[in-house]
């Protein structure tokens, strides 16, 4: 399994975000976690991200702790609210990410999701100047400027047009072929359709209907 | 951020920082040499309590997330990356300590030669200056530390450990009767320094993100905030940002919007080349007025020549921020062009130089000239920073990437201002003892008036007649 949970508990002062006795995602996978808000979704997958700890409880990514350095080098994350950086192009971005991970731009993924998202015209510009779907386009291309085979979506299709719904879900796919463990939460129909696994939640537990695993 | 583009500047612009805060704000103190009487006894004791108080304040700010201010992006992809946290943190925490250290410098100068200006004197300078410019150092690394050990589990106990050791031989320093100005003191304070940046070094490698994105999520909704005015959204939001529970929203709290015709007053606007020339002209007149008829040895002339230097910088300057095709306060460092880089680095540099000229000049000097150096110093330091504020500097760029552009325009006009006043207010506070309301006459005071306000109903009215044409 490429991540696993087990008896993790989130604590926000009295209130309990997350309760998770058994949790597990497979490479290869595209699951969904859907549930009402407030159910716990981002919290999980800002967990798995490595920023936010479990208050308590086990988090693995190949076996390493969420924010270890080898589950830094295979977790991307794609948060809500898209998180770039203002003084740099996207382009820009995209080159200074994977020189943190010690490769080139052009042998990650984010080619093909500009192609997918058609965002060429993005390169150049700097988020201040983008509107809210673009800013979302780019977070989205920007998680992808690096390896990684566990990838972690939060909301991803909030704001982007039908189309751009449609390409985002098959470049997923097509993640998903290449071995990587895609973990989205949302409300959207045709990312929950198009997921091989749901996992649903309520009030920060799993919910016994669905077709989540645990 | 490591680009190849910003480094030349960036590890310049350090450099300047480190000068300022080592060599030349002790040296200012030194300035004063024989001016005043050299003996000094009463407040020792209490700095050394300052000084205790100075390290536990890291300690509590660790506990409240520490002293790292860095953006979501910074969190998510920087940290986020197998990049080591140590090498990613420690530059920032660098800059952060030489800012409070010089910071430290100037505030302990200024409070003891204001609280016993009789017995200040030049060795009193350096000592106190060497002193707090220590503990502030220890206390951002130990703040740091103190975060590590408070928020990850693996650390707690081997560098907590090593805090209470630190904080225990500063303790137990004073209460041994060590003073800490004085030579014995501030070797101990040195250990205690290098050991508070070993411990913070050692423990930044694994330094938690957790309290680093629940601050950056609480700025960026302060941000957000802010543009939208909400006061109150604002004040739960810092408080969020520096851990602390919110408190009620309830109307006791209620701001009304007395800041709004001040805010409205520092936004970047872009004015028409007539009244840049009118205002140019307006604080050219009033430098010219003041030298013709101020005494320049009085405090409160000198404090007007600054502010006219300020103001006279921000127009020339914008007028080189056109050029080089920036927007006022819009920094595109790191992208930058070298354009803008060689104007950030020749500015800095071109400060730099002149200070260290004058403290050269005053060290070795006599008095009357090394007021004079004073005066120089402060009304170079307007300019400077006027130009500086249009043009940018590295660490604008981070207050950029963190709180937007918006907010910087209005934090480096804050900046630009307060930075050149607070080296007058020194001057004019210990040299010419303007607190003791020196023999000045009503007509200079009076006048000093007039062209201040006149100068400042001329560079906002365009804005005013901008803001209620766009309302209407």
């Amino acid at each position: 399994m490429t991540v696993v949970l087990s008896d993790v508990r989130m604590l926000f002062a009295d209130v309990h975000a997350l309760r998770i006795d058994s949790l597990e995602f497979d490479a290869g996978t595209s699951t969904v976690l859907v549930g009402p808000n407030g159910a716990g979704k981002s919290t999980l997958l800002l967990i798995v991200a490595g920023l936010l700890q479990a208050t308590t409880g086990r988090v693995r990514i190949h076996g390493a702790e969420p924010g270890s350095v080898q589950a830094r080098s295979s977790v991307s994350f794609a948060p809500d609210q898209p998180a770039l950086f203002d003084d740099l192009t996207v382009a820009d971005q995209l080159t200074y990410i994977a020189r943190l991970h010690d490769v080139d731009v052009a042998s990650t993924r984010s080619q093909q999701l500009i192609d997918a998202l058609d965002a060429s015209s993005l390169l150049t510009k700097f988020p201040r100047a983008m509107s809210k779907g673009q800013r979302q386009k780019s977070a989205l291309i920007v998680a992808t400027a690096r390896p990684f085979d566990v990838l972690l979506l939060d909301e991803p299709t909030t704001a982007l047009d039908a189309g751009s719904r449609t390409a985002l879900v098959a470049a997923i796919e097509s993640f998903v072929d290449d071995g990587v463990s895609v973990i989205s939460s949302t409300h959207d129909d045709e990312l929950i359709d198009a997921a091989q696994l749901q996992v649903h939640l309520v009030e920060g537990r799993l919910a016994p209907t669905g077709d989540e695993e645990e | 951020m490591l680009t190849p583009s910003s480094r030349l500047g960036d590890d310049l612009y350090r450099l300047y920082l480190a000068c300022l805060a080592w060599f030349f704000l002790p040296f200012y103190g030194a300035l004063f040499n024989e001016v005043l009487p050299s003996e000094w006894s009463q407040f020792d004791e209490a700095f050394d309590i300052a000084v205790i108080f100075v390290c536990l304040a890291g300690v509590w700010s660790g506990v409240r997330g520490g002293p790292f201010m860095v953006s979501r992006a910074v969190i998510l992809h920087e940290l986020g990356s197998p990049v080591s946290r140590r090498r990613l943190l420690l530059p920032w925490l660098v800059r952060q300590a030489a800012a409070w250290a010089m910071a430290a410098a100037v505030v302990a100068t200024v409070v003891i030669v204001l609280a016993d200006q009789e017995s200040f004197g030049y060795r009193v300078a350096l000592m106190i200056s060497l002193a707090a410019i220590l503990a502030a150092w220890s206390a951002v690394f130990l703040a740091a530390a103190t975060m590590v050990a408070t928020h990850e589990r693996t650390r707690a106990y081997r560098t907590g450990v090593g805090i209470a050791v630190i904080i225990a031989v500063v303790v137990g320093a004073v209460f041994a009767g060590v003073a800490l100005d004085q030579w014995r003191g501030i070797a101990i304070m040195a250990v205690v320094a290098g050991a508070s940046t070993a411990l913070a070094v050692e423990a930044l490698a694994e330094a938690p993100v957790e309290p680093l994105w629940r601050r950056a999520t609480a700025v960026e909704s302060m941000r957000s905030s802010l543009q939208q005015f909400q006061f109150q959204r604002v004040l739960v939001d810092l408080r969020n940002a520096t851990e602390q529970p919110p408190f009620s929203r309830g109307s006791r709290w209620a701001w009304p919007g007395l800041a709004l015709p001040l805010w409205r007053h520092v936004a970047a606007v872009q004015h028409s080349l007539v009244w840049h020339g009118l205002r140019l002209g307006a604080f050219t007149t009033a430098m010219a007025a003041l030298f013709w008829l101020g005494d320049l040895e009085q405090g409160v002339v000198a404090l007007g020549l600054a502010g006219c230097a300020l103001l006279i910088g921000i127009e020339v300057s914008g007028a080189v921020a056109a050029t080089a095709d920036q927007l006022p306060f819009i920094v595109h460092y790191p992208k930058g062009s070298g354009r803008v880089l060689r104007g950030q680095v020749l500015t800095s540099v071109a400060i730099a130089a002149v200070l260290g000229g004058v403290v050269v000049v005053g060290a070795i000097a006599n008095q009357p000239r090394a007021a004079a150096g004073i005066m120089v110093v402060s009304v170079v330091g307007a300019l400077g920073a006027a130009v500086q504020a249009r043009l940018g500097s590295p660490d604008v760029a981070k207050l950029l990437a963190t709180f937007g552009p918006d907010m910087v325009g209005n934090v480096l006009w804050a900046r630009a201002l307060l930075g050149p006043l607070l080296v007058v207010g020194t001057t004019v506070a210990v040299y010419h003892q303007f607190l003791r309301l020196d023999p000045l006459s009503g007509q200079l005071y009076l006048l000093i008036g007039v062209l201040l306000a006149t100068a400042a109903v001329i560079s906002t009215a365009s804005l005013e007649v901008a803001l209620k044409r766009n309302q209407g």
